[in-house]
């Protein structure tokens, strides 16, 4: 409607004097993704492990909890946690490699760790169940015990299986990292556009700088990503 | 299973020794920091600019006089920023000490907080229209009807609420959200406190002041502080803003703060 916004829309004037609050931000919001889907691994591990347990009550507790974080929005949850949880846990003030203020940054961390478990709980399970039901079979006739079998058969190959998806949730992780700028003012890369949006007065292009350079992240990674899967493949032609 | 267990008795010593990290570090520290809450999206009371080494460094007039306020308690000012709402309930749950944020003691927050005296008192807030329209809204029936943005928590959401009834409410948190609506067409006028909003007119172009719209009166700004003023702090910040003003530091920061708001912007 109006060319208001197209007029500054590519001015971008603001670099390279700027420049660093866009590299610290691809800096943060790289560390609090990995930081946060690392976490998530082990808790997601067992809570996928819970859900094919024979015991009906871990099944339970496991399908509720990734029930939960699913059907809840992030920013919900972020809140929560940050207002909540970490109102009643106070951190100390330090910040780590000197720029990572860990009374934000941990929040942040399980806040994206919590939910990102129950996402990658389903990737496991989807992973485990597509392991051939006669691999385990076999293995159980064979005379392993239930423990062997999940840890070095089905485990294995089930890995196949999980770790394209397993990077992908990271690249969803990395976008996804953006609102804990919102909410609490982590200095990742969204939070970076908005600062230079509003110090210089230019209302459009930090934003598109911010999305490009999502893009350079994200678009050669889900790449790398299938390029990877189809390595994976290799062994499944006969 | 073994690999699995030795990797959890790692991250479980790893929390501990964070846990551990954490006894230590606090002790020392409480007493010789003052931690100032603000929101520095907010030029040019509080805002972000880099140093001469390319350091992210919050700035502006607040800033100026919050750094004053912690020397002369000889403590040294640690600042917090955030969303402005969330700003007065950090301070309410003790998280930080003062809160500088051009806020004004209105007689909701008196219930909840202590204020200091007032420090400044802002230009009467302005109604920020697109050039284009400059003609067509003079007057608050003029704009009847019409959406108006302001900031989730402020006074000028009230006044608007007030004073323009039929208005349709578009509230945002952040100030750029709201200017880039407004340059967007997603809304008609932008009410901001008149030095803020100053600073948008001048640095954007196609952004005026709506003439003829005047509602309330600019705000009178003053630190707040934890109801009952529980670490005691009033006092010493009294005295810095009455030393401030006759010694004509304050005039002196706003100046500062506006030119440095500008050559950012440039």
């Amino acid at each position: 409607m109006t060319p208001l916004l197209l007029a500054n829309m590519f001015d971008f004037s603001f670099l390279p004097r700027y420049a660093s609050y866009f590299i610290r931000g691809v800096e943060y919001t790289l560390i609090l993704s990995a930081a946060a889907v690392l976490l998530a691994i082990i808790p997601a591990l067992l809570l996928a492990l819970m859900r094919l347990s024979k015991v009906r009550a871990l099944r339970w507790v496991s399908g509720a909890y990734v029930a939960v974080f699913r059907s809840t929005p992030m920013l919900v949850q972020l809140s929560i946690v940050y207002f909540g949880v970490f109102y009643a846990i106070q951190l100390p003030s330090y910040r780590l490699f000197g720029f990572i203020d860990v009374q934000m940054f941990v929040p942040g961390v399980v806040a994206l760790a919590l939910n990102s478990a129950a996402y990658v709980a389903e990737i496991f399970r989807a992973g485990i169940l597509a392991v051939d039901q006669g691999q385990t079979e076999a293995a159980r006739s064979l005379g392993l015990t239930q423990a062997q079998t999940m840890k070095l058969v089905v485990l294995p190959q089930a890995i196949k299986n999980i770790l394209p998806t397993l990077a992908n949730e990271l690249v969803t992780m990395i976008k996804e990292s953006s609102i804990c700028g919102t909410i609490m003012g982590i200095q990742e890369l969204m939070w970076g556009a908005k600062t230079v949006a509003t110090t210089t007065h230019l209302m459009m292009s930090p934003y598109l700088l911010a999305a490009a350079i999502y893009f350079c992240i994200n678009f050669p990674a889900t790449k790398a990503i299938e390029a990877f899967e189809r390595r994976m493949r290799r062994g499944d032609v006969r | 299973m073994k690999t699995l267990k030795k990797l959890l008795a790692l991250t479980m010593s790893l929390c501990m020794l964070f846990a551990l990290g954490a006894c230590s570090e606090e002790g020392g520290e409480e007493s010789d920091t003052l931690i100032l809450g603000t929101s520095a999206d907010y030029p040019p009371y509080e805002f972000h600019v880099l140093d001469e080494n390319g350091n992210d460094q919050i700035v502006g007039f607040d800033v100026s006089l919050a750094y004053q306020i912690a020397e002369d308690m000889g403590k040294e000012l640690v600042i917090k920023d955030m969303a402005f709402e969330f700003v007065e309930q950090e301070l309410q749950n003790g998280t930080v000490d003062i809160v500088l944020a051009c806020i004004a003691p209105t007689p909701e927050r008196l219930e909840m907080e202590d204020f200091s005296d007032i420090y400044r008192e802002d230009p009467a807030p302005i109604m920020v229209i697109r050039e284009e329209d400059a003609d067509k809204y003079t007057s608050i029936e003029s704009m009847a009807g019409a959406t108006v943005g302001v900031q989730s928590a402020t006074t000028k959401k009230d006044l608007i609420v007030e004073n323009m009834p039929e208005s349709e409410l578009l509230e945002l948190a952040g100030v750029p959200d709201l200017i880039n609506n407004l340059l967007a067409g997603k809304c008609e006028g932008v009410f901001l406190d008149g030095g803020v909003a100053l600073g948008y007119i001048e640095n954007t172009d196609g952004l005026v002041a709506a003439e003829g719209i005047e509602i309330g009166e600019g705000d009178r700004m003053a630190v707040a502080v934890q109801k009952g003023d529980p670490k005691g702090l009033l006092e010493s910040i009294n005295q810095t803003i009455a030393e401030c003003k006759e010694n004509g530091k304050l005039d002196e920061w706003y100046a500062e703060a506006q030119e440095m708001s500008a050559e950012a912007s440039e």
